[in-house]
């Protein structure tokens, strides 16, 4: 049996040679479809690497305390749902108090305030610059578990000298024209800060909900409530637990103290980096299904492209067909000739599409900081599947075919 | 000799209601192994449909069909594809090679169907080329070939599988007078060294000398059925040949366009020198013509 079918895939690739164009322009619904199915679901598979990425960098017993619900918890204190519609800053705010609460909470070794300061540095030459100023507090590099390359991270008593800042690499460069600037200074609401060190670079992601730290300038918070009255905004508390293998546990101590000292009254959300990684995953596989289904459309559509031209060719065809099974020809001889032709053609038309969107995704990969993975099971899918849809939709005509009576067949030329 | 043929009260109706034709009307034909047999009768005589009935390919509406002894209305079309597979061997009018394969792969693919390996049957299919003298356009393709060749090349696929039963409707309907008689002659040299059983239509009573038997045809039965020595015309086609001709204005084209095929390929060797010698002298007399014209002006 092996025997004919080579033959069979042989004839049937000289088939479809002797209509070249139209073989082609059948394939690319197919192509069209992988590539979009493929390109889609590598891109999220890319992002959610990242993340994963950023997370394993900052350690996975990191805590981040944030107001507002993005997510609720049944009894058992595991995630039942995400509130997608929840932004970081709306639904109340943090206060010192809650600092110090979380600070106070046992098992907690760690903890730092992450403010946002409105304000706007100038560089050297007086120029503004958009970049975030991040007030916290000298904890800061313990708990990102980030190290500062040039010079250190400030004090924890910058009474003396309060106007100090370290930079994220991105930020030194777009102020200071370098990646290492220290002992320069720029303003920063009137007044001089010097520059005490500047941060390695952060992983980070394209999808990140919290500032780039690359981007941002980081200030003592005493320094940020000295210049704006005691009124930073805390947008979130940074944590980190004696014993890493407890974090679920302080997770759920720390949600316990807070929503305590408030009667239930504001809502925080807690989460520690599996669950945000997990909330992150929950976002973006969502997105990716949504589009991947709809890319799948088009898959679909090359499928039925391929039965078009399938129940065309067998029309045309008819006196062939005929001539076949006059010389002894089944009709599932004919069948499989048929299918294997259509098989033939989708398949070819998923590797072809799978070569695109490696190509395409090396383009991303270098044109934009999306770094899309394209994993061998994405890969096999696709062959399987779009061998599948040559064997679904070549199969209508492949069973007009094979059922011609051989006399009505050879009749037609 | 067994019987490989047994038809009883055979008949064939095409269409419905009041468009129904009679195709063929309560034949009864019996072959026995190893015949040659003619089929003759004017076109539309049901001969064709009858061809198609004994090879398998068309089913008769009322009567008993009976091949190599079994029943033809009881086996599946599964079964009918395997017995044509198998045993019998078809050579048409208008050739029917596939026209993407060539004609190596032409003459295998029914050998294909049977399961064989690529090696075993290219080979198959080689020899048999051999036999019919076109081992050396084993890697052409149909289009490049003379009608005869290709039908050379149809019987050497008919002959491929060994068949117990060739069924030729009308083998040289489409072939002018020399390669009609090559092929003929092919048939009669493979029912000589062979033990299969030949079954030909045709138009030409001249060509009833390669058969043992004829069967005239005509309105869907059978008129008469005779027996005739090798190499000789049959008597009632002799007739036929004799009498007034009843050639009709197609016939006379079909002569025409045979001729034409014929002619171009002979003649275009000998009038190409030719032609060269009339471009001379065409030169040579303008030349004239112009000496004439300054002649005229002097």
């Amino acid at each position: 049996m092996s025997s004919i079918s080579r033959g069979n895939v042989k004839m049937a690739i000289a088939a479809l040679k002797s209509t070249k164009w139209r073989s082609m322009f059948t394939m690319l619904g197919v192509i069209i479809g992988v590539v979009s199915v493929v390109t889609v679901v590598g891109v999220g598979e890319g992002i959610k690497y990242q993340v994963g990425g950023q997370i394993n960098q900052l350690g996975r017993d990191l805590i981040t305390i944030r107001p507002g619900k993005l997510v609720n918890r049944g009894s058992g204190g595991g995630i039942t749902g995400v509130n997608l519609f929840t932004t970081t800053t709306s639904g109340g705010t943090l206060t010192q108090e809650d600092l110090a609460r979380v600070r106070q909470t046992k098992g907690v070794r760690l903890a730092v305030p992450l403010g946002l300061v409105n304000a706007t540095a100038q560089d050297g030459a007086g120029h503004a610059t958009s970049l975030p100023i991040v007030a916290s507090t000298s904890d800061l590099p313990g708990v990102l578990n980030q190290s500062v390359t040039t010079g250190g991270f400030f004090s924890a008593d910058t009474t003396g000298q309060p106007y100090v800042a370290v930079l994220g690499s991105n930020a030194a460069e777009e102020l200071f024209h370098q990646g290492a600037p220290l002992g320069r200074s720029f303003q920063l609401m009137g007044q001089t800060f010097f520059v005490q060190g500047v941060f390695n670079q952060f992983d980070t992601n394209p999808l990140s909900l919290t500032t780039d730290f690359n981007d941002a300038i980081f200030i003592p918070y005493s320094t940020a409530q000295l210049l704006t009255n005691n009124n930073t905004q805390l947008y979130e508390v940074l944590a980190k637990p004696t014993d890493p293998n407890q974090t679920t546990a302080e997770v759920h101590a720390i949600s316990k103290t807070l929503t305590q000292a408030y009667q239930g009254q504001q809502q925080f959300t807690v989460l520690s980096q599996n669950e945000s990684l997990m909330v992150t995953n929950n976002i973006l596989d969502l997105l990716t299904k949504l589009i991947a289904g709809v890319a799948a459309i088009s898959l679909l559509v090359g499928g039925i492209g391929i039965m078009d031209v399938m129940l065309v060719s067998v029309s045309e065809r008819m006196h062939e067909i005929g001539i076949r099974k006059a010389l002894g020809a089944t009709n599932r001889q004919i069948l499989e000739q048929f299918l294997i032709e259509s098989t033939v053609l989708s398949l070819a038309g998923g590797l072809i599409g799978i070569v695109i969107s490696l190509f395409i995704d090396y383009l991303l990969h270098v044109f934009t900081p999306l770094t899309p993975i394209i994993s061998w099971q994405a890969v096999v899918i696709a062959t399987i599947v779009s061998f599948l849809v040559g064997i679904i939709f070549g199969s209508v005509p492949a069973i007009k075919a094979a059922r011609k009576d051989p006399i009505d067949a050879l009749r037609n030329e | 000799m067994g019987v490989i043929i047994e038809l009883q009260d055979v008949s064939k109706l095409y269409g419905f209601g009041d468009a129904t034709t009679l195709a063929l009307d309560e034949v009864n034909l019996s072959i026995e192994q190893n015949e040659f047999v003619a089929i003759m009768g004017p076109s539309g005589c049901g001969k064709s449909t009858l061809m198609n009935i004994i090879g398998l390919l068309d089913r008769p509406t009322h009567g008993e069909y009976k091949f190599n002894g079994r029943s033809a209305a009881k086996l599946s079309p599964d079964k009918r594809a395997k017995i044509r597979r198998d045993t019998i061997g078809f050579i048409f009018q208008s050739y029917n090679l596939l026209p993407r394969l060539t004609v190596l792969e032409n003459v295998a693919l029914p050998l294909a169907y049977k399961g064989m390996s690529l090696t075993r049957r290219l080979k198959l299919a080689s020899n048999m080329l051999e036999r019919v003298g076109l081992q050396d356009r084993e890697y052409y393709y149909p289009r490049q070939l003379s009608g005869g060749q290709v039908q050379c090349v149809a019987i050497a696929r008919a002959l491929v599988n060994d068949p117990k039963l060739i069924i030729a409707d009308e083998p040289t309907g489409n072939l002018d007078s020399a390669s009609s008689r090559l092929v003929m002659e092919l048939l009669g040299e493979i029912h000589k060294t062979g033990s299969g059983t030949i079954l030909f239509v045709t138009h030409n009573p001249e060509l009833t000398r390669y058969a043992n038997r004829v069967v005239y045809m005509r309105d869907g039965s059978i008129m008469q059925d005779e027996t005739t020595m090798f190499g000789e015309v049959a008597a009632t086609a002799l007739k036929q040949m004799y009498s007034i001709p009843e050639t009709t204005v197609e016939d006379d084209l079909e002569g025409v366009s045979a001729l034409m095929k014929a002619v171009p390929q002979k003649a275009a060797e000998r009038t190409q020198p030719s032609a060269q010698k009339k471009k001379k002298t065409s030169k040579k007399s303008t030349r004239k013509t112009k000496a004439r014209k300054r002649s005229t002006r002097v």
